[in-house]
């Protein structure tokens, strides 16, 4: 990413400012379904003064391991702004590409990391893992309580009952379009979703679709912002929670859901939470469905690499992701 | 001649991670080089046994589908009429080229892709029982082929 052009980009912007510049441009390893690049940016203001800001620039890459909507992630961001669930404000929006050759956005740095392994198993983290772990349960029922209306371009499901066929048929549809095998086993297990469908949720939720241990800033104060929302639509709630419990995400390599505390545990604060009772059947169907969309990303980005549409190295290693997935899905429907 | 494949995949890796590795300055750079690394090996590993590996797989697929076929013929629903109309098993692969064997492989995995309604449903549909054994022969099969492929460093 060229510094001087994403200067330029930050002069139209604002234009009070003059002495734009733009340093410390790197970008950010994993992120496999969009670019990350953090910046420092500093300007005089329209008072004189001058201003320094740590930002994020999140970019479309080239080829990835999913289709995703920039304007979505924006608006999501945008309208979570003060609503409880830590998020970055984000500044500025490009959709032609005109600037820094694709589509991408601009928001705030926020402070804190992100990897989860360290967070799982760092003996330093210890006490920092339990409150953690009621955070980011706290902040899950709070995001499923958001009004889903305040976010209009929110792919939703015709109706409540939808969500869990509507969502199958989504990925299976996915599957269709990208993969460049037979897949029997995901053909296996979405016989099996089609068979064991959930009772419907109450209503629709804002579901983020990727919450997990990883896409979430920390720091010692416990989490700073939850990230990565490309995923996002409306659904049912429980979605999230078979997502964070898959096996890939135990960071810790025992049973804690997200490296982090016990299932039962985590179910249990989210309840407590204010989110809606979890039914057991439920919580598996979205879990084994969470398995077969895992493995449906790294079906995307196996094709990326194979036509040649990126040169990311972590999307020809993600296909061998799969193997793993696909002997925990038969574990789970055998 | 030497250095076969396998050797010079090894001497790639090795002269990348000599002379390329120590220049890398950004965590990005540093990671697609990680990546790299894996890569490398992972190719290595399946160079050797890939043909053995597919000859082994393509005949242990073709046993199951055939036993799966028998148990579907005395399955007098639609679904398994249609399941067998639709499901014939491919030729076997007409050489030892890698190409040849693969689309074998794949034309069996089709295959087995669309009885695997049926073949998932047999394990609580009364209807279905005579696939039973083939499903857990099967299941059996694609677990063990799924953790020949696994890469330890990325499986929980």
């Amino acid at each position: 990413m060229n510094p001087e052009r994403l200067a330029a980009f930050l002069s139209s912007q604002m234009p009070g400012a003059s002495g734009v510049g733009v340093s410390g441009v790197a970008r950010i390893p994993g992120g496999a379904s969009r670019e990350t690049w953090a910046f420092d940016a500093s300007w005089t203001d329209a008072e004189g003064r001058r201003v320094e800001r740590s930002f994020i620039a999140r970019r479309d890459p080239t080829g990835s391991l999913l289709e995703s909507n920039n304007d979505l992630e924006f608006e999501l961001y945008s309208a979570l702004a003060g609503s409880g669930i830590p998020v970055p404000r984000v500044h500025w929006i490009e959709r032609d590409g005109t600037s820094l050759e694709r589509p991408f956005f601009i928001m705030e740095r926020l402070p804190g990391e992100t990897d989860a392994r360290v967070l799982a198993t760092s003996p330093d983290l210890a006490a920092l893992r339990p409150v953690i772990a009621r955070q980011k349960a706290e902040i899950l029922a709070r995001l499923h309580g958001f009004d889903i209306d305040a976010v209009p371009s929110l792919e939703r499901p015709p109706s409540a009952a939808a969500s869990a066929p509507h969502e199958v048929a989504r990925w299976e549809q996915t599957m269709r379009q990208e993969m460049l095998e037979p897949q029997p086993v995901l053909e296996i297990a979405f016989s099996w979703l089609k068979r064991h469908l959930p009772a419907p949720p109450a209503r629709l939720a804002l579901v983020h679709g990727d919450y997990r241990s990883g896409n979430f800033l920390y720091d010692s104060s416990g989490i700073t912002g939850v990230l990565d929302w490309e995923m996002a639509h409306a659904g049912d709630p429980v979605e999230d929670l078979g997502w964070l419990v898959i096996k890939s995400w135990r960071w810790a390599r025992d049973d804690r859901v997200g490296g982090l505390c016990p299932r039962d545990e985590f179910v249990k604060m989210y309840e407590d939470a204010g989110g809606a009772k979890v039914d057991p059947a439920a919580l598996k169907f979205w879990e084994v469905f969470s398995n077969v969309k895992f493995a449906i990303i790294f079906i995307t980005g196996t094709k990326s690499v194979v036509q040649g549409k990126t040169a990311d190295l972590l999307l020809a290693l993600t296909a061998f992701i799969n193997p793993g997935l696909e002997v925990e899905l038969l574990d789970l429907i055998a | 001649m030497r250095p076969y494949p396998e050797e010079l995949l090894r001497a790639l890796q090795g002269g990348i991670a000599t002379h390329l590795a120590p220049e890398l300055q950004s965590n990005y750079a540093k990671a697609q080089f990680g990546f790299a690394m894996l890569l490398f090996n992972i190719a290595t590993r399946d160079y050797d046994t890939a043909v053995p590996d597919l000859i082994e797989a393509n005949r242990t697929l073709r046993s199951l589908l055939n036993e799966a076929m028998q148990a579907l013929a005395v399955i007098a629903t639609e679904g398994a009429a249609e399941a067998r109309a639709a499901a014939a098993l491919p030729p076997a692969a007409d050489s030892l080229r890698l190409a040849a064997l693969r689309a074998e492989h794949d034309d069996l995995r089709a295959v087995l892709s669309k009885l695997a309604p049926l073949i998932e449903a047999a394990g609580d549909d009364d209807a279905l029982a005579p696939l039973r054994e083939s499903r857990t022969a099967i299941y059996a099969y694609l677990a063990a082929d799924a953790k020949k492929r696994i890469v330890p460093i990325l499986s929980a």
